[in-house]
């Protein structure tokens, strides 16, 4: 009878996110992915949220307490996994998505990103593609 | 390390920024070096139509983003015939020089690549 062993391969994953929180599915589905893989000890190097995907990085946010917190998942899985949560800065400017820094640039009263939470711009994403063997979009 | 990307473009130029971001994102990636193709796909075969008029939107046209692939020598570019096809737009004369692909070549395509972008 032949041994027969069971290897596990790591993976370095990357992921980029299309669609808003509480908009459709594509955001909660992209988390649980995440999750999923990280519990298989896969590495997720980098979320990238681009397009309509900036706005899961509103820290003004506030679902009902019922409801999943998606601001908050994210927010955990950045400090219990040090997954990179990089924000397109094009797009995020665009739909009121601003750290301090930004808010003071452009003389706003007040902000709406924060760490760990990183405004970038797509060489973010480029560099996750280059370096990661699976680059997964979630969204459209 | 330079790596074969395919942009896969598939809303309408001005129902939504998808079309605009996904041009800006292939672009930003040409300039990085990598391998660029890109496909217009289902509704983003729209974006190729002549005669846009954007300024009515007050947006700023796909057309013009279009033309500037080529100076960031993004030559490979791909139409889905079958989504043109199902639009009765087999005829149109597209803004830029675009490869028409089959199912059979679109496979091909999908193949040869080490990450897929779906916008």
């Amino acid at each position: 009878m032949g041994l027969f062993l069971f290897i596990t391969q790591v993976m370095i994953f990357s992921v980029s996110i299309l669609s808003a929180p509480y908009t459709d599915q594509a955001a909660f589905s992209a988390y649980k992915f995440v999750e999923a893989a990280l519990s298989k000890k896969h590495e997720v190097r980098r979320i990238f949220f681009y397009g309509e995907g900036v706005l899961n990085a509103n820290h003004l946010n506030t679902p009902p307490q019922d409801e999943i917190n998606l601001y908050e998942a994210w927010k955990e899985l950045a400090s219990s996994h040090q997954v990179e949560l990089i924000v397109c800065i094009a797009s995020a400017l665009r739909r009121g998505v601003l750290d301090e820094d930004e808010a003071k640039r452009y003389e706003k009263d007040g902000h709406s990103m924060q760490a760990p939470f990183i405004l970038s711009g797509l060489g973010q994403l480029m560099d996750a593609a280059i370096e990661s063997d699976r680059l997964i979009t979630f969204g459209s | 390390m330079q790596k074969k990307l395919l942009f896969i473009s598939h809303k309408t130029p001005y129902g939504s920024f998808a079309a605009k971001e996904t041009l800006d994102a292939a672009l930003a990636s040409a300039a990085f070096g990598q391998d660029i193709s890109l496909l217009f796909k289902g509704d983003g075969v729209y974006q190729l139509l002549p005669q846009q008029n954007s300024s009515l939107l007050k947006r700023k046209s796909i057309g013009a983003i279009l033309g500037a692939l080529e100076l960031y020598e993004v030559n490979k570019v791909f139409i889905c015939e079958q989504s043109l096809l199902s639009r009765g737009l087999e005829n149109i004369k597209p803004l830029i020089k675009v490869h028409v692909l089959n199912n059979l070549s679109l496979q091909v395509l999908f193949s040869e690549q080490d990450h897929i972008l779906s916008f």
